[in-house]
């Protein structure tokens, strides 16, 4: 086990390099400089801005420092913002995406599981039929299109809530929603078909030859292990939520990291796309890893490090 | 002896011959597909609307008497009617031959997904089985570490890279749809390899190459038809999102994503702009999905 998360560690070590290394070059390669305006700044800033932030060394010298810069969580100042480094912007903007994040899959886990659990147990029936439309509507409809669906039909027709910003309560609903519908079409099929799985397996077959009535079968014996491998959907569900926010956080005009994405591609800001890419790509792969190790831990039938035998 | 030569060898008549004879004409895989196709209801409403809108994207130009790009500033925002059919915009351009145009984008970056993820990914995924060992390994890590990262982060940083336009948005779309391909096919190639198919084949010195193309590939045709037309509304709703996030195909030429994010703009006001490009975006995503569903039921019936 141990040798397994640190196999795992090394790993995920590798891959964050191998990304950075690719943002890093990629944005030498960009077209256009850092420090083009609309209005062209005088050669003489340009070049003292360029001392300042070392881009008049070897590229090779600025790539070795900035991996240096990267490997101690440092991803440097923005171009964009004058005194403001990127991590400035992580540490103000990634707890609201955080809250919108976990709130979008507390609602996602919360409505999905007993959707998949009824999904299962009526199998075919009219629920089931249902169940099967509404999440291929979900995962079929973008994102913004949910978004602004709501925004009209909550926001200016019923106005029941603000339609932007946050900070209270209310302004989180509607974005959490439209957060939450992808992730919920995902946790309803994977609940659906791993409760399909265990309703069919010997114990629960013995639980009804000895005449255990339906409620203690599906809340006792079922439920508890087809819950298992919900987990392993966390990690999916994650990259789909990042995606989203981008475009979620944009629209109802949250700070978070998202918006700030979205913003410095709009903005050029090389550093700040950088950073957050890799910063993203470091969550992903913790969460894969912590994701998998507590499946084994909660599951012991899942032996670590042995998947590759299969 | 003649009386038991009567009653044992009697005479056929031609009648009774042909009640051997198999009346139903034998089905091939592909009408036994088509057969369980036509009763999923889903399914063929799906491929209606995929139909109608290749027959939109297609020929929708030629048959409405406005252009994209001629602005016409005595008609601004007019909400759709008999003239304009789904409305004007704020520059007074006509909404329907707007959403023709891009309905031609999204379907044509829908089609390049499912072509580069049929033709990479097939490839790549078939070698990676069929080899095995360390270069499985290492072509499937390669995979691992290009899928640990969303799409959308390397999609946007090769999009700013590449520069606008339609080819280098169907570049980048091809890029991220061949994974789940390559993964799926190394899967079935895995699993079909150790068949005593493949091994007869081997026996009479048929070359790697062949057995790969013709023995394994095909035997896999029902599960990569099926991730093929999945991976045309994930390429769809990349590009919206692309577009929506004002990267991608430059104006004027309009796409549903752009169209989607103008209309946002004038949600209030105006909310049909915003009406019309997602309800058409919904729809055919929508409408691959169902399709694909009902695909996988006629292609590959012991799923069920």
């Amino acid at each position: 086990m141990f040798k397994y998360i640190l196999k795992r560690l090394a790993m995920g070590v590798v891959v964050v390099f191998v990304i950075a290394t690719i943002t890093f070059w990629l944005s030498r390669a960009l077209p256009g400089g850092p420090f083009d305006r609309d209005k062209p700044l005088n050669p003489i800033i340009i070049e003292n801005l360029n001392k300042k932030y070392n881009l008049d060394r070897p590229v090779a010298e600025q790539y070795i420092d900035y991996m240096v810069d990267v490997a101690q969580f440092d991803f440097g100042p923005s171009y964009f913002y004058e005194n403001e480094t990127v991590n400035d912007y992580i540490d103000r903007c990634f707890p609201v995406s955080l809250v919108l994040g976990i709130g979008a899959m507390i609602v996602a886990i919360l409505l999905g599981i007993p959707a998949g659990v009824i999904s299962a147990l009526k199998q075919n029936g009219w629920q089931d039929n249902i169940i099967k439309i509404l999440t291929t509507v979900l995962v079929s409809l973008p994102n913004f299109v949910i978004a602004s669906a709501l925004m009209y039909f909550i926001g200016y027709k019923l106005r029941l809530l603000p339609v932007a910003l946050w900070g209270t309560p209310q302004q989180a609903i509607m974005p959490t929603l439209a957060l939450a519908a992808y992730p919920l079409s995902y946790i309803t099929k994977m609940m659906k078909s791993s409760m399909l799985e265990v309703m069919n397996s010997d114990y629960i077959r013995t639980a009804k030859a000895k005449g255990a009535s339906n409620f203690l079968i599906v809340y006792k014996h079922a439920l508890k292990n087809a819950v298992l491998p919900v987990i392993t959907v966390v990690g999916p569900m994650f990259a789909g939520i990042i995606t989203g926010s981008l475009v979620v956080e944009k629209l109802f005009a949250i700070p978070g990291l998202g918006e700030q994405f979205t913003k410095s591609i709009f903005n050029r800001d090389y550093p700040m796309i950088m950073g957050l890419t890799i910063f993203y790509s470091i969550l992903l792969i913790a969460a894969t890893l912590i994701v998998d190790v507590v499946y084994a831990l909660v599951d012991p039938r899942i032996k670590l490090g042995k998947e590759s035998k299969e | 002896m003649d009386m038991n030569e009567k009653i044992s060898f009697k005479k056929v008549s031609k009648d009774e011959k042909q009640v051997e004879k198999i009346l139903r004409p034998s089905t091939t895989f592909l009408q036994d597909a088509w057969y369980r196709f036509k009763r999923n209801k889903l399914g063929l409403f799906g491929l209606m609307i995929i139909l109608v809108m290749l027959l939109f994207a297609i020929a929708g130009p030629y048959f409405i008497p406005f252009d994209y790009i001629t602005q016409d500033w005595a008609n601004m925002y007019q909400a759709p009617n008999s003239v304009h059919w789904m409305g004007t915009d704020n520059l007074g351009r006509d909404m329907m031959v707007r959403m023709a145009y891009g309905a031609r984008i999204s379907l044509s970056c829908g089609f390049v997904a499912a072509v580069i993820s049929l033709g990479v990914g097939v490839v790549y995924g078939a070698i990676a089985g069929y080899v095995g060992g360390a270069v499985d390994n290492l072509m499937m890590r390669i995979v691992d570490i290009i899928s640990s990262i969303p799409s959308m982060l390397y999609v946007i940083l090769l999009i700013m890279w590449l520069g606008s336009g339609l080819t280098n948005v169907w570049i980048v779309i091809g890029l991220t749809g061949w994974l789940g391909m390559a993964r799926l096919v190394r899967g079935e190639v895995l699993s079909l390899k150790s068949r005593e198919f493949v091994l007869a084949a081997r026996v009479s010195n048929v070359s790697h190459w062949n057995i790969i193309l013709k023995h394994l590939i095909p035997n896999a045709f029902g599960p990569i038809i099926v991730s093929m037309t999945l991976s045309i509304p994930s390429a769809i709703f990349l590009e919206a999102s692309l577009q929506f996030l004002g990267l991608g195909i430059s104006a004027p030429m309009p796409s549903w994503g752009g169209l989607a994010q103008e209309g946002i703009s004038a949600l209030r006001t105006y909310p049909y702009l915003m009406w019309v490009p997602a309800i058409f975006i919904s729809l055919t995503i929508l409408a691959f999905n169902f399709f694909g569903d009902a695909l996988r039921d006629a292609l590959d019936p012991k799923q069920n």
